[in-house]
């Protein structure tokens, strides 16, 4: 969820919690004030008659000013003089219809006679009114909702808007790429301390970055030297008069000079790589080479029954290092054979805008996406997966797009152009 | 046959000169460039093995020189494997061969006698080893003078084998002659193994001596004898 959204969720809902709690409370207290306004008057008045009319004693000379409904019963017997309230209807000759009217009724006696009073007064405008008050306050509230999440939108806007550069400059960081990205100075305190950790921080990894790197392309270099040494003098052990125990030890020995040989070499490579090394480029014809590679593990491929199917198109050429094209052939097709089955296949397809190939094998039990790191082991076969990080690592240096897939036994790697 | 090999390092230099002395080359040594330069000035030699990388100057001057000097040596350098504008340059200046570090001493006791069978012989050699004739040109072998019938890959594996007669080759090098160095993954040995298979399958049946022996733990030997 972005930002924007979440807050203006958050905001919305709190508004109209805000705005339904508050419109229910403010018209619930209209209405008790407007309910007492018309009691008030309703008490005013029928003191009025019931004072009048007893002092009077008849009816006679009752004076009845009344802009509202009275009526007044001759009673046949005593009755107490309670006063009584109640909300009721009355029929209007106007209008054609009843119409509330809160009534207040009591008992009063005059010379000997007991009366009783009704009064009345039409709710039609209280009413009227109590509804016309809420539509405004209904209004208002929308018109300064409405007003608000616009303000906030904007506000955001405004307020984000460094940190939103900030992470677009983070977005575009690339550590085989590194520009220095100076950050614009905030207003925001908050963003200059964020913008200052970040400087700080990717300082640190291009730095450590760099020095691996150097680190890397150093011991790869370095380290054959000794390694060349050992391999040597183990190649002259073999030739001594061994017995078969100590031809296993030599032999162990050998084999894993070659393994640490060949990791250390790879190493290098994708150093190198990263170090812009390898910037002879030429037009490859990935045609004549793909046939050349795969004529190579032609007789590796017949020895377990897995069978090759390819499809050419066009004349696909890549301008690229020789060298690295190489590689990047080599290890494709090394890999499609290494991880495939006793009578498997592989296919592939070649045109001018990619390169398919696909083979038979195990499930790889993790992520294909995560085959392409360095040193991450498909199967316990062989030894490090580091040639498809070198694959990865020559795609990356040529803007090409790389996929990998896995589906029921169907590895597929497609590089484009 | 006379041989210079020129390496800073005294180990390599070592090792080199222990795996070619059955070979019975006369083998001389030179630990830098003014050394080096100084003997291919006064003698001449039959092979310059030589290491491009030197303290106190390039390899690639070397060869210049012995070009310039009209010298007959064939000349096989050793590079670093990130130096592959120096293996170009090698080559353009009149190296015959080449050679990346770190290789075993198999490989390189092949490639100096590839390289001399070549100048010697024009092109029209072939190799006697006991009952087998090998004509490394026209991937023609002849056993008992009658032909042999052999794949790419196991001619290749033959022409290795009798280049290091009587030596134990790592399996490791005979993979890495059929497909470049880092093919050390299960299957290419097993690969090898059966190449091996079918190779003495064939020579046997060719009525051959089963030459090739397997050295536990280690690879094979091709025996001499």
């Amino acid at each position: 969820m972005k930002l924007l959204t979440k807050t203006t969720l958050y905001f919305v809902t709190v508004s109209l919690l805000v705005f339904f709690a508050g419109g229910a409370g403010l018209y619930k207290i209209m209405q008790n004030l407007v309910e007492h306004e018309v009691n008030a008057d309703l008490y005013n008045r029928i003191h009025y008659l019931y004072d009048n009319i007893r002092q009077l004693n008849t009816l006679e000379n009752v004076a009845f000013i009344a802009t509202e409904p009275i009526d007044i019963q001759k009673l046949n017997k005593p009755a107490p003089s309670t006063f009584r309230l109640k909300d009721t209807v009355l029929y209007n000759r106007n209008v054609k219809g009843y119409m509330p009217y809160r009534q207040l009724s009591t008992t009063v006696k005059s010379g000997g006679n007991y009366y009783r009073i009704r009064i009345y007064k039409s709710l039609i405008t209280s009413n009227y009114l109590i509804e016309k008050i809420a539509l405004i306050i209904t209004l208002m509230l929308i018109l300064f909702l409405t007003l608000a999440y616009f303000l906030n939108r904007h506000i955001f806007g405004k307020v984000w808007a460094d940190f939103f550069d900030t992470l677009h400059i983070m977005q575009d960081f690339s550590l085989s790429n590194p520009r220095k990205e100076l950050f614009q100075p905030s207003e925001i305190i908050e963003f200059n301390q964020l913008n200052r950790v970040l400087t700080e921080m990717t300082d640190k990894i291009i730095n450590d970055y760099e020095t691996v790197k150097e680190f890397t392309g150093n011991l790869s270099h370095e380290v054959q030297t000794p390694l060349a040494v050992i391999k040597n003098k183990t190649e002259l052990l073999f030739q001594e008069s061994l017995n078969e125990k100590q031809y296993a030890l030599a032999g162990s020995i050998y084999s894993a000079t070659n393994r640490l040989s060949g990791i250390v070499r790879s190493l290098g490579l994708i150093a190198r790589i990263d170090k812009n090394q390898f910037a002879d480029i030429t037009a490859i014809d990935v045609k004549v080479l793909t046939i050349r590679q795969l004529d190579n593990f032609e007789a590796l491929m017949t020895s377990r029954n897995i069978v090759l199917e390819t499809h050419f198109k066009g004349i696909p050429k890549v301008v690229m290092d020789k060298d690295l094209a190489e590689i990047l052939i080599n290890n494709l097709i090394k890999n499609a054979v290494r991880h495939n089955i006793e009578n498997g296949f592989i296919h592939v397809w070649l045109s001018e805008e990619e390169l398919i190939i696909e083979n038979s094998g195990l499930d790889p039990q993790k992520p294909t996406s995560e085959l392409f790191e360095q040193f991450s082991r498909a199967s316990d076969r062989g030894f490090m997966g580091i040639g498809l990080a070198i694959v990865k690592k020559i795609t990356e240096n040529y803007h090409m797009d790389i996929i990998y897939e896995y589906q029921e036994g169907v590895h597929r790697i497609t590089v484009g152009f | 046959m006379k041989l210079l090999i020129v390496e800073d390092d005294h180990e390599i230099q070592e090792s080199i000169m222990a795996y070619l002395a059955p070979e019975g080359y006369l083998c001389q040594q030179a630990f830098d460039f003014s050394i080096a330069s100084d003997k291919i000035e006064s003698f001449d030699y039959d092979c310059l093995l030589i290491d491009i990388n030197l303290p106190d100057g390039s390899g690639l001057d070397l060869i210049k020189q012995a070009k310039r000097l009209k010298k007959p040596s064939g000349i096989i350098v050793i590079t670093a494997r990130d130096a592959i504008n120096d293996r170009v340059k090698a080559l353009e200046f009149g190296a015959d061969d080449y050679l990346v570090k770190p290789f075993n001493l198999a490989e390189l006791n092949a490639r100096i006698k590839s390289l001399i069978r070549r100048m010697h012989f024009h092109g029209s050699n072939f190799i006697t080893q006991g009952d087998l004739q090998i004509f490394p040109d026209s991937f023609q072998v002849l056993v008992k003078n009658k032909p042999l019938e052999l794949t790419k890959k196991e001619f290749e594996m033959l022409l290795f084998f009798v280049s290091n007669a009587g030596r134990v080759i790592a399996k490791e090098s005979l993979a890495g002659q059929l497909w470049g160095d880092d093919m050390d993954f299960s299957y290419s040995f097993d690969f090898v193994y059966a190449q091996i298979k079918n190779l003495r399958k064939k020579l046997k049946e060719k009525g051959a001596k089963d030459y090739i022996k397997t050295i536990y733990g280690v690879g094979y030997k091709f025996e001499s004898e």
